[in-house]
């Protein structure tokens, strides 16, 4: 079989070390052999391609060294960041927090982490760990992860030395430009030598190639030029409206802060692609970072519709319900994401606790079992704690105690088992030792409230017994 | 003391201090002069023509108490020394109660202890009863409906008694026992045929009672004590020590509740001829340190008319007086008398309606529960058929749990991942975005009797990954709720994905805590995965 023949056929069926190996081989006997050159790059680039368009973490440097800030204190409502932790929509009030201090959302994603208008400090601060980590700067998010792989494939030295092109050179060959951007882009994460590529390429086909200005806009967006990324995507549009198109221009926007434009923008996308899921996934998000959670079950609610078997809006509906004082409906949902094969120590942690604000109680301590066998690090914290929530529920304060101490000990910075620990410390009479692990809730986690209101409450009975 | 007009008419001396008066019809004779009730003690005095005309004296009390009567009337008879009769008396007040005791016991234990001789000396020779003391009285027409009709008394004691006189035949015709002391009680109805009964105890329930029912029912129980209840056609209206104005239905459900300006003082009713469900309440407001009265006439909760009156109110009626057929007669405090008419075609006009309050704020909160979904009910019935195999297999469930953490929690303790004194708290945090991270950890006694010595801290980490500038730090003293802060640099060599560092806090040799800290990771990955929920964080009340 004709070796070029066999590594297209091996590309087609995803292997690409063989696939590589094999155009190594044809490279060596005809180094200028630019059928096989373009055919290696495109191999090296999907091996270590992601969809980049869910995958964006705005970094720590990013938010604070941020030039782009619109209004200093935006009006309530209106921004992402100062998204009102007061407002009464629901039972929003109830929702606990999550490590960097937003209400819980059903699931983990890119920005579920953010948190919401607070200081430099308290960023870093916040215990940073596998779970709740943000990167510091958003390129060097991706950077770590691709670096990696390419170290494996470039044992002999790089495959490409970037600096060495000509840039308008490739530009010009249409047939090589597009998986030569690819490849710094993705493969090598060079995104300056990218975006020179993108230009040089853009000029040569007058500014119309919708493509090139879709990379250039990504360039621009993680490069941090966001105006400059908003003007290619939207003349992109301007072209050929697509789902792609649409999400991208909106996560400008949600960088900037304008989440009613997103908004907006996402209304105009769902007339020209009705009923589309993914973009009505971005409009329940972009209402659930504003804290209106009505609205954002109401889009998760439209999404099952669509597709029922949507993780996410399973989720985020359990959440919801369970948090709005529907543990029977909560408990469904979750039975269904049991029922969709998924299997981890989370589903079967939240199985638990609605079973047992619904009154199943047989059920409860089946699924906790599990939830701590599947349990790792720091979620087996967590784990814990809800058991020793369920003890306090029967009045086992011992086994309680023990529970949140075991959580303490899994991860010395959960606050709430602190506060938790703290009322039970207090209902034995210690009150000196109550006050100190309120305390030290309040100093890990300053966004909750419990642990104020609870020192506040015993300072108040010391005095008020003294007095008397 | 009766007056007619503003001078005195008579006089006459009560035996003990009034707790009641009221007018009533004795008889059928013609012309129809009433007669004058007073409550004095156990006694109900009946005067007319301002002379004595008859006494009824409470039967004495026989049953229930009759136990402690005589063991207190045995102590009094052996009568020993002082100091003794007192003691024995203090035991028996012990054993059956203070209120129990009759009261010429009752008094020697609450007199100074040197007035106690003297007391004896002239009391002593006296045969001891239980009497009975009169707190509140009331009356009902007898036979039949209008005015000037005979009436009987209705007479409630402070041993929760209730009697009904017949001042025709001058008997006691009814004797029932009542849950309370009563402090207010008002009747409607007449005796023979129908009638009920609405009185307030001193602990604040309103109970009703009825002729021909056993059952007291009690009707509700107030927020706070009740100043002055009165009757109103189908509701009962009640002026409360928070200075709220209730009212009533005769079921006992609230209509509704006024917050009054000023502590009121008395409650009184217009008769529905002249003017319907209206109020009249005197109240005492303190305006720039001046207590001075008010009278707000109310109709339904809308305040018709405010009536100032210079003096704080101590009490009022309200009723015809001569010519004038409204008219209100106050008592101040300073003991002055005070006659208001009212004009008899006064026209108050409609008011403004007052905001009615709910029962307190707490209550006022609209909690937002949710409808009951139908995978609720499906799931109580569930509960409700296999209750006893569901609370097993929880029972039992649980104690695997139990087991599991107790386990747990040994493990841990041999692992010295918690402190087995539980004295010991330590909490760390990481500082920094790396790859020069700063570890802060606060280590704190919170035992209050114990001091450590000797107490030092390192590390346990990956020695490839990390090097702590400040590997080992030793702390001397550990003083109990003092908070000690120490802080070492951590330098990440390579970047891995997730990795931890163990603080293990040592007293001499042994390890005795050790807390994991989770380094920040660069690596961020970009699955979605699901999240916990917690539950919600509970707080003392």
């Amino acid at each position: 079989m004709d070796p070029f023949y066999e590594a297209c056929y091996l590309l087609r069926k995803r292997e690409f070390t063989r696939c590589i190996d094999i155009c190594t081989n044809l490279l060596q006997k005809n180094s200028l052999d630019q059928a096989v050159w373009v055919l290696k790059m495109r191999a090296l680039t999907m091996q270590v391609m992601v969809d980049d368009i869910e995958a964006e973490e705005e970094g720590i440097a990013d938010i604070f060294l941020d030039t782009d800030t619109i209004a200093i204190s935006a009006r309530p409502g209106t921004s992402l960041k100062t998204a009102n932790m007061n407002t009464t929509l629901g039972n929003v009030n109830h929702r606990p927090r999550s490590v960097s201090g937003r209400p819980l959302s059903g699931v983990v994603r890119p920005g579920s982490q953010a948190s919401s208008g607070e200081t430099l400090q308290q960023v870093l601060k916040t215990p940073r760990t596998a779970q709740s980590a943000r990167p510091v700067t958003s390129k060097s998010a991706r950077s770590l992860r691709l670096g990696t792989a390419s170290i494996v494939s470039q044992l002999d030295g790089p495959f490409i030395q970037i600096s060495r092109l000509n840039m308008t050179n490739y530009a010009a060959q249409k047939a090589v430009s597009k998986p030569l951007f690819e490849y710094i882009f993705y493969h090598e994460n060079d995104i300056r030598n990218a975006l020179d590529l993108a230009i040089e390429a853009t000029k040569i086909c007058e500014f119309k190639d919708i493509w090139w200005k879709i990379q250039l806009g990504k360039c621009y967006f993680l490069l941090g030029l966001n105006r400059d990324a908003e003007k290619q995507f939207k003349s992109a549009l301007k072209q050929q409206p697509s789902i792609q198109l649409y999400l991208r221009l909106a996560r400008v926007y949600i960088r900037l802060d304008q989440p009613i434009t997103a908004f907006d923008l996402f209304t105009d996308a769902l007339k020209h692609f009705p009923n589309e899921v993914t973009i009505m996934t971005e409009m329940a998000r972009i209402f659930e970072g504003l804290n209106n959670l009505p609205m954002s079950v109401k889009y998760y609610k439209e999404i099952l519709q669509e597709d029922a078997t949507n993780m996410e809006a399973i989720a985020c509906i359990g959440v919801h319900h369970f948090y709005s004082d529907q543990p029977d409906i909560g408990l469904r949902f979750y039975q269904r994401l049991l029922q969709m094969g998924l299997y981890n120590a989370e589903l079967f942690n939240n199985l638990g606790l609605c079973c047992f604000f619904a009154q199943q109680y047989d059920m409860v301590m089946i699924c906790f079992e599990r939830a701590l066998s599947l349990a790792i690090n720091e979620n087996a914290a967590d784990v814990w704690y809800n058991i020793a929530h369920i003890a306090i529920g029967i009045g086992d304060f011992d086994i309680a105690e023990q529970c949140l101490r075991l959580a303490l000990s899994i991860d010395s910075t959960h606050a709430t088992s602190f506060n938790n620990l703290g009322c039970i410390i207090y209902s034995r009479g210690h009150i000196q030792q109550a006050c100190s692990y309120f305390d030290s809730s309040s100093a890990l986690a300053p966004y909750l409230f419990e642990p104020y209101y609870n020192r506040a409450f015993v300072s108040h009975e010391v005095c008020y017994n003294s007095f008397n | 003391m009766i007056f007619k007009g503003s001078s005195l008419f008579a006089e006459t001396i009560l035996p003990e201090i009034p707790s009641a008066v009221t007018t009533i019809y004795t008889d059928s004779n013609e012309p129809r002069i009433p007669a004058i009730a007073v409550a004095c003690g156990s006694q109900v005095l009946v005067y007319r023509n301002v002379r004595p005309y008859f006494k009824f004296t409470l039967p004495l009390l026989e049953n229930g108490d009759t136990e402690s009567t005589s063991v207190e009337t045995d102590i009094w008879r052996q009568k020993s020394d002082t100091q003794q009769l007192v003691q024995l008396l203090e035991e028996l007040s012990i054993e059956y109660g203070f209120s129990r005791l009759s009261s010429p016991s009752q008094k020697l234990l609450a007199m100074n202890p040197e007035e106690r001789e003297n007391f004896l000396k002239m009391f002593g020779h006296l045969q001891i009863k239980k009497q009975v003391t009169i707190t509140c009285m009331t009356k009902i027409s007898k036979m039949m409906e209008g005015e000037k009709v005979v009436e009987c008394l209705i007479v409630a004691t402070e041993s929760s008694d209730l009697f009904v006189l017949d001042p025709e035949t001058f008997s006691v015709t009814e004797q029932r026992k009542i849950p309370g002391v009563v402090t207010h009680m008002v009747a409607q109805g007449i005796y023979i045929v129908d009638y009920f009964l609405i009185f307030s105890v001193r602990c604040g329930a309103v109970y009703k009672l009825k002729r021909d029912e056993q059952e007291i029912k009690c009707l509700t129980n107030l927020s706070s004590l009740p100043i002055d209840l009165a009757l109103d056609f189908d509701r009962f209206v009640i002026i409360n020590m928070d200075s709220t104005f209730q009212s009533y239905n005769l079921k006992g459900s609230k209509e509704w509740s006024i917050l009054l300006d000023g502590i009121p003082t008395a409650l009184s009713v217009m008769p529905p001829y002249i003017s319907e469900s209206t109020f009249i309440i005197a109240c005492n407001t303190t305006k720039k340190e001046i207590i001075e009265g008010v009278v707000y006439i109310y109709k339904g909760t809308e305040l018709l008319h405010k009536l100032h009156v210079q003096e704080p109110i101590q009490t009022f009626i309200y009723g015809p007086y001569g010519f004038g057929e409204q008219a209100f007669i106050f008592n101040t405090t300073n003991g002055g008398l005070s006659i208001k008419l009212l004009k008899r075609t006064a026209q108050f006009g409609s008011g403004d309606k007052c905001a009615t309050l709910g029962s307190s704020l707490q209550q006022n909160i609209k909690l937002l529960i949710p409808k009951k979904s139908k995978i609720f009910v499906e799931q109580t019935l569930r509960e409700r058929e296999q209750c006893k195999n569901m609370y097993a297999w929880f029972q039992k469930s649980w104690q695997g749990m139990k087991i599991l953490t107790c386990e747990s929690y040994l493990n841990a303790l041999q692992n010295s991942t918690v402190s087995d004194n539980s004295g010991l708290k330590l909490t760390a945090q990481i500082l920094g975005l790396g790859p020069r991270l700063k570890l802060e950890a606060q280590l704190e006694n919170i035992c209050t009797d114990e001091l450590m010595t000797d107490v030092s801290v390192t590390f346990l980490y990956d020695s490839e990954v990390y090097s702590i500038e400040n590997a080992y730090i030793n702390i001397p003293f550990v003083i109990p709720n003092y908070e000690y802060k120490f802080a070492t640099f951590i330098n990440c060599c390579l970047n891995i994905s997730e990795s931890h560092i163990n603080i293990i806090v040592c007293h001499k040799n042994k390890v005795i805590l050790s807390a994991i800290v989770n380094m920040p990771s660069e690596i961020n990955s970009g699955n979605t995965s699901f999240v916990l929920l917690t539950a919600v964080v509970p707080q003392t009340q």
